[in-house]
């Protein structure tokens, strides 16, 4: 059984003069226990916004229908995130710079998680939260830990979110953009602790993002997301060298080479308050044909647990030419 | 943070004496003397007044010896009050004023904050429509109409406090000033509290704070509180300073011998040397307000704290 399992996720957000943002429309996924998922995109496509539905934290104002079960229990019918948003299922934001308090000390900030969720004593608190500090390699943990936010640098600074997170054992940790405001070398050294995380702590990792690099370097298995739907999802091996959907293809393309030129992708997804219709991504695909303005594609099985929508892999002969 | 509080003495000193300079050729410029009366004085008798308070010099050298005995610490003796000097008046008056402050401005933290606190809590339902309907009446109605207001309600109609009148160590006289005075500030804190915790909120720690599965209380008041009470610091400061230097108006209403009264008697009766006695006194007490806001914000804010 999945660990979570998201279906046909919507949010949707009022817009100006009674429209509505369409910001996830549909979307179907399942994480399952010890594995890696990978969920890619651009900006606006609507990857973060399911993350947030499932810790239960998007703004009053959405409205989400659907299905979000963790370890059994709908999250959204049920809105039983007690005991589980930064307990089961802890999340990593993407600015370490401004996701920690700059009023609170380090040692605050991880204790309070474990006062709140396993009603440590303080000392039992602290003792616990500098040997997850020890984990992330932030030197010196015993007097870290009496540190403000300030303290630190970026990287150091994502670690100590990152020993956060973890301070409850959750069983899902979902990173958001977790290396995306960092240098590069402190990309991959958060990057490579997160791979550690996984195979020390056995549990699931939801990773966002959209550089593909961080996929290829952690997930095991990706899926793709444009416009507030799941395109294309399988293994992290089998997607990258077979590419089902021509969205899939143009993001790997624009994957920035060492002896090429850049291959943007051309045009700009679309807004959330108006979502072409038929296959949201016709407007920019070097292969729309006939019925794409007009239908959505169905998800379809290529292989296992490769699946992609898009009327390509329903029309065999459109696929050849 | 030793080196700022002398610091900060020494750039009072400069802005002192231009405070000073100021409002000795402002007072002097205003017409009329502080013995002019109905009835002109007997020449020589005005003359003799003058001459026993200096007032015959030439301005340049009144001016430099009222600087001098200032320097000295002595403000010099009241023109009206024959047997006080300024600097027994003003000792007088400070307990008064200072009680009817200190006691205006810390019930207008106290219930301002909470009901900033609570209507940010409640953010868009009732109560925080009522709360921020209630503060924006509280901030619209100034002291001077709350005071007859109090007085004819409490005192006159229901007999439950005194209008006015002050003797030491009795708390009766002083709850209805303190109530004029607190009320518009405590308004002005409790929105000046709800729209710092509201920005506060939609911070990114703050979106940290509530994906650690933080209560509602946590957030608010240990992770909210302390950034959103800066602007609130930034206000009161400065406007407790105001209230130290005399409530004019509301010591006035209720017959309070205090820092203002003395001020807009002065005033009116060219009393050169306490206007000038009250004006030093509210320049020191704005300089030293200031100076605590900003120990205050080094307390708060850690990262002013390690630079200072």
């Amino acid at each position: 059984m999945a660990l979570l399992s998201i279906e046909g996720l919507r949010v949707t957000y009022p817009g100006m003069q009674g429209s509505l943002l369409h910001v996830v429309n549909g979307v179907d996924l399942e994480l399952y226990a010890g594995e890696v998922c990978a969920v890619v995109g651009e900006s606006g496509s609507g990857k973060s916004q399911t993350a947030m539905a499932a810790m239960g934290l998007l703004d009053e104002q959405a409205q989400v229908s659907g299905v979000i079960r963790f370890q059994g229990n709908d999250l959204v019918a049920s809105k039983a995130w007690h005991g589980v948003r930064g307990s089961r299922i802890a999340m990593v934001f993407q600015d370490p710079m401004s996701a920690l308090n700059p009023y609170l000390t380090i040692e605050r900030q991880m204790t309070e998680v474990l006062m709140v969720h396993k009603g440590c004593s303080r000392l039992d608190a602290r003792d616990r939260a500098i040997k997850e500090l020890n984990h992330m390699r932030i030197p010196d943990a015993a007097r870290s830990i009496m540190r403000y936010p300030h303290e630190f640098s970026g990287g150091m600074r994502q670690r100590v979110l990152l020993a956060m997170a973890l301070l409850c054992e959750p069983d899902l940790l979902i990173a958001d953009e977790a290396t995306a405001a960092l240098d590069v070398t402190v990309q991959a050294q958060i990057l490579q602790l997160l791979k550690e995380v996984r195979d020390s702590h056995h549990m699931s990792i939801w990773i966002i993002t959209h550089d593909l690099g961080v996929v290829a370097a952690l997930g095991d298995r990706v899926a793709v997301m444009y416009a507030g739907r799941i395109v294309e999802t399988g293994p992290v091996q089998e997607v990258f060298d077979q590419p089902a959907h021509p969205y899939t293809q143009a993001l790997l393309e624009a994957m920035p080479r060492d002896d090429q030129p850049l291959r943007p992708i051309r045009g700009q997804p679309p807004s959330p308050a108006a979502i072409p219709p038929g296959c949201p991504f016709h407007p920019r695909c070097p292969r729309c044909f006939d019925p794409c303005d007009k239908e959505m594609p169905r998800g379809m099985s290529l292989s296992g647990e490769h699946k992609a929508a898009c009327h390509l892999l329903s029309h065999p002969q459109e696929l050849a030419s | 943070m030793l080196s700022l509080i002398l610091r900060r003495l020494l750039q009072a000193i400069p802005t002192l004496f231009l405070l000073i300079t100021i409002s000795f050729a402002m007072v002097r410029a205003a017409p009329g003397g502080p013995f002019s009366t109905e009835r002109a004085l007997p020449p020589e008798v005005e003359r003799a007044l003058q001459a026993r308070y200096h007032l015959d010099e030439p301005l340049p050298q009144q001016y430099l010896r009222y600087l001098g005995s200032v320097v000295r610490g002595d403000l010099g003796p009241s023109f009206r009050y024959e047997e006080y000097s300024v600097n027994d008046l003003i000792a007088q008056g400070i307990p008064v004023t200072a009680r009817l402050g200190l006691f205006a401005m810390a019930l207008a933290l106290l219930v301002g904050i909470g009901l900033g606190i609570a209507a940010a809590w409640w953010h868009h339902s009732t109560v925080d429509r009522l709360f921020m309907l209630a503060a924006v009446t509280g901030i619209s109605v100034p002291s001077f109409v709350l005071a007859p207001l109090f007085i004819l309600l409490f005192a006159v109609l229901w007999h439950w406090l005194p209008a006015g009148g002050y003797a030491p160590g009795t708390i009766a006289p002083m709850v209805l000033p303190v109530l004029a005075l607190a009320l518009p500030q405590m308004a002005y804190i409790a929105r000046l509290t709800r729209g710092a915790m509201l920005e506060v909120l939609r911070s990114p720690f703050i979106r940290t704070a509530r994906a650690k599965g933080l209560g509602m209380r946590l957030i608010l008041l240990r992770h909210a509180l302390r950034p959103a009470l800066i602007p609130v610091l930034s206000y009161a400061g400065p406007a407790l300073a105001g209230l130290l230097s005399g409530s004019v108006v509301v010591e006035q209403i209720f017959g309070l011998p205090g820092i203002g009264r003395f001020f807009i008697q002065g005033a009116l009766n060219r009393d050169y040397t306490l206007v000038m006695g009250v004006t030093i006194l509210a320049g020191v007490v704005i300089i030293l307000m200031n100076l605590l806001v900003d120990l205050a914000y080094m307390a708060l804010d850690p990262r002013l704290g390690a630079r200072g």
